[in-house]
């Protein structure tokens, strides 16, 4: 929907970028890749599990089809194909290549169908392909992994990952807290909502004080900053 | 060849003769499977290999690893000594070069064929038999098997007359005067049951052909998730010189019986045994490997073959399903329906759609499917070889058909149905399966591809019957239902043959109906796809997705449904179906109904005391456990409800308790009468609030259908 | 496998959905206008699939006035019709 900012979302930074998100929807996984393809030219790589690649809304988030037209997704529905798309991205990846997204990078290791030693190893291969390919070529590759389900593989995953982005669902939108993320902005549709340290940041408000003004006055403030991006 | 069976590192192959079986021991039979990986990491293996006890030879051979590769590959063929080793050994080998090699540079071939199957594409042997094989039913109470009594056994149909001694002698007798080549039991485990029981009472009861072996157990039970769904997959038990079919889980012999079971093994080369346990998916799999195999493409262990890297735009072009039209509620008369025959199969074989031809490289740039662009090369492919004399037969299976019920041949009639019925199936399937994650040769684009075709072929049909004349009631994915704008409108027939030649699909007219019914959703808010009802022209009623076809629906409900779709027939009234209702309400409350049309049918999903909420389905599979009847997740229980906002396992009694009327909860039976009422009236409007309304005490116009 | 994408009617219920606010503030006649609207989108759900446009949003408001415009159509046939009975 029209008026995304990129400043309310943080920044993906060359290197391995795990998200760990609650909640249902992957609508925090949305935010920030549409976020960042509108800041990088290039081409893009998803190499997806599950199902996350709904087009619907990766075309709600985007501010434009243009920011989507250097995405190409795969979908994978067993390990052996997820690991076949991750082998096969150093062929098509360059230095130019604006992101990598492997949502759910875990899941189907985690599919009964495949041994698990096998699934293990598999797995381990997969993440040193996306962390060499982070690693070699400055290209921000951003994974995810449910909160809460903590076990070999996220914490794998979570050891590998140059830096971890929390996300939770939250009435107003999707909230992000991470090493380097300060600002906490929801996105609710069309329009905004904004917590206290956002407004801090934003405005100097202190916590304490004035509060009460900062309201509905303010919101226009708020869009002229939104509307330049950043 | 008719079965194959192994004893030890040999193979017994039996031939059907006038008599009864000839077997055949072949001593050299050795299994084969293949690797493909670096030069080194063969070479490596090829020496670790010719020194393994359990491999008989190694060397190489040149074939394509994937259906569209140009280029034959060198791999390593391995010939393994145990004819049932083979997946064994593959799986010793890959744990064995699990973090030696990085994961997928080495790829198993050939792996996992079920033995009989791969003996018969490996040595070239179809297992048709030379003559129709006989049978012998035996079947036993689930009660009963549980309880390890075989005294209520029966025999070729017939019910034993006497105790167990004489059941067990009464089917030593049968056993050698029929020799039947099928033994079709209601349950596998009535084998060893009868085997044991025949040792212990000193009766010589000799399962087999073989007399020096007996019974033998090939896999133990378990569960297995399956496209989904949790199914409970029993022990198996193979009896040497026979094949035995277990009715309760062989979804084939349900469907299609030992002809269409007998065409499957035909054109599948899985033996009789194998084919009555195998899945339609794992048949087609079979003939597509038979098909691969025939073109020296080698046959993947596990499905690597990804879904190529697609725009955003195409990917949403493509990630779609089929197209429908939303039916418009109520009922409708005068309504044609034209079906396209076997549709998706069809466009498979008609647009060459297979994994081999989409998106070729010689003819890349042209686009040849509908909205997608996708090319589709002219070589002929790999899915529309397999599927093509599937749809030659079903075609002359039909005509037979025809010419067997003219000429009053009832027996050939019932022959050539089984035969079409069971590759209705598998044509059914073959679209499905295309999307299927583990299936071999299965490719994502290929699903999309038909599915684009398919909508735009339904559209096109659209467009044609409307200029003729007629506006669209209901369509979904292959069908049209039609009713006329104009009082001269084409006839149906025209418009079928006019979209027949534009699309190379033949159209068909399905049925014509006096009269249909849409019915809505639950919610009434719109037309649910698949519910109708209506009567044809030729008198005959028909049902889809309406409680009569549910599985689960007691047969009490079924019939009164029945009777009030008869009565809307009559009267074109939901007042009169109402009143109609009254008198099935009645016998219902009067105890007048045998509880034996009161059975509720349901599959268990899961174990009964995995199940979250307290269902009637768990409270019912909790109650057979705790009777001694365990049943297992995709088994069924049949009970009638007896106190449905009762506690635990008393809400139910199951079938072979034999409940009386008095233990029947005679208000959730109204409730489902009420609810069958719906689906009949609500087309017309009526939901189920102004049913009760129109039922509440103080009208008294509908006493007059008490009688 | 497949199948990612969600269908318009659910495409038609989240946004009406997003609208709750605005219809819990309606008074209750306006409200059943405001529902008929949105059953009236739904009838064209299935041309509106076959469209597949990548905002949906714009499909609902189209199924929207092309409920309106069969409506007109109806009312202009019946003022026609009670016209010719008049004269
Ligand atoms: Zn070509």
């Amino acid at each position: 929907m029209g008026t995304d900012t990129l400043s309310a979302c943080p920044r993906l930074e060359p290197g391995v970028t795990l998200l760990r998100r609650s909640g249902e929807t992957p609508n925090a996984l949305y935010r920030l890749v549409t976020a960042e393809l509108a800041r990088r030219q290039g081409s893009a790589y998803w190499v997806d599990s599950r199902n996350d690649a709904v087009t619907h809304a990766l075309y709600d988030h985007a501010q434009s089809r243009r920011t989507l037209r250097g995405l190409r997704i795969a979908r994978a529905f067993t390990a052996y194909q997820h690991h076949e798309l991750v082998s096969s991205l150093p062929g098509r990846i360059s230095s130019r290549t604006s992101l990598v997204v492997v949502p759910r990078l875990p899941a189907l290791y985690r599919d009964p169908d495949v041994p698990d030693g096998e699934a293990r190893t598999l797995f381990e291969a997969s993440l040193t392909i996306l962390d060499a390919l982070a690693e070699s070529l400055s290209v921000p590759v951003l994974v995810t992994a449910r909160a809460g389900t903590d076990d070999v593989f996220t914490d794998a995953l979570t050891d590998a990952a140059d830096r971890t982005i929390e996300s939770h669902d939250t009435r107003e939108g999707v909230a992000f807290a991470g090493d380097d993320v300060q600002t906490l902005v929801y996105h609710h549709r069309d329009y905004w909502q904004t917590t206290i340290p956002y407004w801090v940041e934003l405005l100097g408000v202190a916590p304490e004080e004035d509060l009460a003004h900062v309201g509905p006055a303010s919101i226009t403030t708020l869009d002229a900053v939104a509307m330049e991006g950043c | 060849m008719f079965a194959v069976d192994f004893d030890g590192d040999d193979v017994v192959e039996w031939y059907l003769t006038d008599g009864g079986a000839r077997p055949r021991r072949v001593t050299d039979y050795t299994p084969v499977f293949y690797v493909a990986g670096p030069e080194s990491v063969l070479a490596a293996l090829e020496r670790r290999l010719s020194a393994d006890p359990a491999v008989a030879a190694v060397g190489y051979d040149r074939l394509y690893p994937r259906l569209d590769s140009r280029e034959r590959t060198e791999v390593l063929r391995v010939a393994v000594v145990a004819p049932r080793g083979v997946r064994h050994l593959a799986r010793r080998l890959r744990d064995d070069l699990l973090g030696r090699v990085p994961p997928g540079d080495v790829r198993f071939y050939n792996v996992d064929l079920s033995p009989g199957f791969r003996y018969c594409v490996q040595t070239d042997t179809p297992p048709i038999p030379a003559r129709r094989p006989r049978t012998l039913r035996l079947s036993l109470p689930q009660k009963s098997l549980a309880d390890g009594d075989l005294s209520a056994l029966s025999v070729g149909g017939d019910p034993v007359d006497g105790d167990e001694q004489e059941c067990v002698e009464a089917v030593a007798t049968t056993l050698a005067e029929q020799d039947p080549d099928v033994l079709v039991v209601s349950s596998a485990r009535l084998l060893p049951l009868l085997r044991d029981r025949a040792a212990a009472l000193g009766v010589d009861c000799p399962l087999s052909r073989d007399p020096e072996r007996g019974v033998e157990r090939l896999a133990g039970e378990n569960t297995v998730v399956s496209y989904g769904t949790v199914r409970h997959s029993p022990a198996r038990y193979a009896v040497p010189g026979r094949a035995i079919v277990d009715t309760g889980n062989s979804f084939l012999w349900a469907e299609s019986r030992l002809d269409g079971l007998c065409y499957l093994v035909e054109r599948s080369w899985k033996p009789l045994q194998e084919a009555s346990w195998a899945s339609i998916g794992n048949v087609l799999t079979a003939m597509q490997i038979r098909e691969a195999m025939a073109r020296g493409v080698l046959v993947p262990w596990n499905k690597r073959r990804p879904e190529t890297f697609k725009s955003v735009e195409t990917l949403h072009a493509a990630d779609r399903g089929g197209f429908t039209f939303d039916p418009k509620v109520g009922l409708h008369e005068d309504v044609v329906e034209l079906d396209f025959a076997s549709l998706y199969p069809r466009i498979i074989c008609e647009w060459n759609i297979s994994p081999d031809t989409l998106g070729c490289d010689c003819h890349a740039g042209r686009a040849d499917i509908p909205e997608l662009g996708y090319t589709i090369c002219d070589h002929r492919g790999f899915l529309p070889d397999v599927l093509e004399p599937l749809l030659t037969d079903r075609q002359r299976l039909k005509r037979e058909i025809r010419e067997a019920e003219t000429g009053g041949d009832e027996s050939a009639a019932a022959s050539a149905r089984a035969k079409s019925g069971a590759i209705k199936w598998v044509l059914v399937s073959c679209f499905g399966y295309q999307g299927y994650r583990n299936a071999k040769f299965g490719r994502i684009e290929c699903h999309e591809a038909i599915n684009a075709v398919a909508r735009d072929l339904l559209l096109r049909a659209k467009e044609t019957a409307e200029a003729g004349g007629w506006r669209v009631v209901h369509g979904i994915v292959d069908s049209l239902w039609l009713a006329a704008t104009r009082e001269d409108p084409e006839s149906p027939e025209a418009i079928a043959a006019t979209v027949t030649d534009d699309c190379g699909i033949p159209l068909e007219v399905e049925a014509t109906y006096d009269w249909v019914c849409f019915v809505p959703t639950r919610e009434m808010d719109r037309g649910a796809l698949t519910r109708y009802f209506g009567r044809t022209r030729d008198g005959r009623y028909v049902y889809k997705g309406i409680e009569i076809r549910q599985r689960s629906t007691p047969e009490f409900v079924a019939d009164a449904q029945r009777d009030l779709i008869a009565t809307l027939d009559r009267h074109r009234d939901s007042a009169a179906v109402c009143d109609r209702l009254v008198k099935h309400r009645a016998r219902l409350r009067r105890q007048d109904v045998p509880t034996d049309q009161l059975f509720v049918t349901s599959r268990l999903s899961r174990a009964p005391d995995d199940y979250d909420r307290n269902t009637l389905v768990a409270a019912a599979g909790k109650r057979s456990e705790s009777l001694g009847v365990p049943r297992e997740p995709g088994q069924s229980v049949r009970y009638v409800v007896a106190n449905e906002d009762g506690r635990g396992t008393d809400r139910v009694r199951l079938d072979f308790e034999h409940p009386g009327v008095d233990a029947v909860d005679t208000s959730y039976y109204d409730r489902l009468l009420i609810r069958a009422t719906e689906s009949v009236v609500s087309p017309l409007g009526w939901d189920r609030t102004r049913i009760r309304r129109y039922l509440s005490p103080g009208r008294d116009a509908s006493l007059s259908a008490f009688d | 496998m497949g199948r990612t994408n969600p269908t318009f009617r659910d495409a038609l219920r989240r946004y009406r959905e997003s609208w709750a606010p605005f219809r819990r503030a309606l008074r209750a006649e306006d409200k059943a206008d405001f529902d008929r609207l949105f059953s009236r989108a739904s009838e064209h759900a299935a041309a509106a699939g076959n469209a597949n446009p990548a905002d949906p949003h714009r499909a609902v408001v189209l199924s929207m006035l092309l409920s309106q415009e069969r409506e007109l159509r109806r009312l202009r046939e019946r003022v026609d019709s009670t016209q010719q009975t008049d004269e």
